[in-house]
């Protein structure tokens, strides 16, 4: 089932195009990281999706509602968001602040079962009790942010850049907290211009550049699009293929545009011990070892291009 | 709507403004209170006949619900910071993403901006009357007359904040921020007395109808039925105060109607930030 679909969706701010025809699908259970660099386009289209900003172009459906539809705001009560920064009020404490948001979504939540929520996202209650949200490091405003969000028992969490300006720990605690929530049902899509932030956590990935959307990949698609491999340009593919297949070290062999690529830690020495022996001809042959963030990188290389 | 009430109201109410506001709306009065009583020591009138025309009851209460007095001015510009602190905050984000409607989410503003400025100044109005009360004689008798009077011109006056509340309340969704809606909220409010005190000054009657059209003239009548309190004009005018006061109403409501109009349409269309 998909959660959120855009289709065609774009914003247009003083004549540019700030976000341009994206068409992308979360579907139930997803943590969809969406990337891209600073300016990208990526708050952009999170406001769009909230509602704190309207489309110029296209239309998106959350759950099957379409935006145009008067029933969007009934379906807006599932989701959650925390766009840019977690916005409560500074002035008061984190039970207060929840209790807004109880009556802001409509909820009715005893302060037994928001001390609980306290808990899960990571804040101990009793030394935070009498504590003013203004008071909180951003770690724990960002956490606060998370449960207010949670309040409403939401199952399409958006995340923007939830992870910046925390340390390391409050890193880690951050993704242990989506992790869980995951676990338990919920639906996120979470940004950010640092792709290595997100591939711990997530399970689909969409990058953005310049407003476009580059490219949507599931997370085992990303690996094995971003893994090491031998990239062997041979007059003869076939002859080369077989001869490397005969061998038995090399199981993993696939084709790279007009080139055959091996995959994992094959020895380059050992390839062209055999290509030798065998009299075979190689044109060029080099080694691709290339990260996630390589990838990354190279796709926004290719989106600037375009 | 109900929910996004509570939730401005517990906001409010947990806001530290509030309760500045409310010290005000007790202290000032007290202020003022003891300053004519002091004024009146100073004088060497106590006691002396003909004092009372100079120093009563009746002339302290007659000014409390001026726009430009006292707390007039500070109880719009304390609704306008509470709204923008939606703003400011960011909050308003969140009523946003949890599907609550703009028109909703205005009206629980409008409301609850009115709600804390009817609050306020009927809190200084009753602190007032009961200081002045304390320290100086009303010089009216009592009557049935003067019974109808008092309260067309507690209605009124009330109205006139509740009207001002739908000013502050416009500005706060044209501005987003605190600062320009004070200023302009301000601004409009000493504008509003200036016209209705140079009307007043000309003549009232020939410029009834000109102003009519401008959202002086409640407050004209406003003013006008403090002086009848006072006791300085026996009646505002030829007209009925019935008449007089239905027309106030009338034009509160409508341009009231305005303000909330032209900020419903500027927040619905607008990105929020």
């Amino acid at each position: 089932m998909n959660v959120l679909t855009t289709d065609g969706l774009s914003k247009i701010y003083k004549g540019h195009f700030a976000v341009k025809d994206v068409s992308m699908h979360i579907e139930k259970g997803d943590i969809y990281g969406f990337v891209g660099e600073n300016g990208a386009g990526k708050t952009t289209l999170i406001r769009l999706i909230t509602g704190l900003a309207a489309p110029t172009k296209g239309t998106y459906s959350l759950y099957g509602v379409k935006n145009t539809s008067s029933e969007i705001y009934s379906v807006r009560r599932r989701t959650g968001a925390i766009v840019e920064t977690a916005t409560m009020s500074r002035g008061m404490t984190a039970m207060e602040n929840l209790k807004v948001q109880c009556s802001i979504t409509g909820v009715s939540k005893t302060d037994e079962e928001l001390e609980e929520l306290i808990g899960r996202v990571g804040l101990d209650f009793k030394s935070i009790k009498n504590k003013k949200a203004g008071k909180f490091s951003l770690g724990m405003r960002q956490r606060l942010g998370i449960a207010m969000v949670m309040v409403s028992d939401a199952d399409f969490v958006i995340l923007d850049e939830p992870m910046n300006g925390l340390d390391p720990q409050g890193f880690v605690e951050m993704r242990e907290t989506i992790l869980r929530l995951n676990k338990e049902g919920v639906t996120f899509l979470i940004s950010s211009h640092i792709l290595s932030e997100l591939e711990k956590v997530c399970t689909k990935v969409g990058v953005i550049s310049h407003g476009v959307l580059l490219e949507e990949i599931s997370m085992e698609d990303l690996h094995l699009a971003a893994r090491r491999r031998i990239l062997i340009g041979a007059d003869d593919d076939a002859a080369v293929e077989a001869a490397l297949k005969m061998d038995g070290r090399f199981p993993d062999i696939g084709r790279e545009e007009d080139r055959l690529a091996v995959y994992g830690d094959a020895d380059i020495n050992a390839i062209m011990r055999i290509l030798v022996e065998k009299g075979l001809g190689i044109g060029t042959i080099n080694v691709l070892d290339e990260t996630i963030e390589d990838y990354y990188i190279r796709l926004l290389g290719r989106g600037r291009i375009a | 709507m109900t929910r996004l009430l509570k939730a401005d109201i517990y906001r409010v109410l947990k806001n530290k403004l509030s309760l500045i506001a409310l010290i005000l709306a007790v202290a000032f009065p007290l202020l003022i209170v003891l300053m004519y009583a002091g004024i009146r020591a100073i004088s060497g009138l106590s006691g002396e006949e003909g004092a009372d025309i100079l120093f009563n009851a009746n002339s302290i209460i007659g000014s409390v619900y001026s726009l430009t007095n006292n707390l007039g001015l500070v109880i719009p510009a304390f609704a306008g910071i509470l709204v923008c602190s939606d703003f400011s905050n960011g909050t308003l984000r969140n009523k946003i993403i949890a599907g609550n409607r703009r028109v909703e989410i205005y009206f629980s503003h409008l409301i609850v901006s009115i709600l804390f400025s009817v609050a306020i100044i009927t809190i200084y109005a009753a602190a007032t009357a009961g200081f002045a009360l304390i320290f100086f004689p009303f010089t009216r008798d009592p009557s049935l007359n003067m019974g109808l009077e008092i309260m067309y011109f507690v209605l009124n006056g009330t109205m006139a904040f509740a009207f001002i509340a739908t000013v502050s309340t416009m500005f706060a969704m044209l501005f987003r921020s605190a600062a320009p809606t004070i200023i302009f909220t301000v601004v409009f409010a000493v504008a509003l007395m200036a016209i209705n005190t140079v009307v007043m000054l000309i003549d009232y009657e020939k410029f009834k109808y000109a102003v009519y059209f401008i959202p002086t003239f409640a407050g004209n009548i406003f003013n006008l039925n403090n002086f009848s309190l006072l006791g300085i004009l026996s009646q505002a005018s030829d007209t009925s105060h019935g008449v007089i006061f239905a027309e106030a109403m009338l034009s509160y409501l409508f341009f009231g109607a305005v303000n909330t109009g032209i900020g419903l349409l500027v927040f619905g269309k607008r990105d929020v930030k």
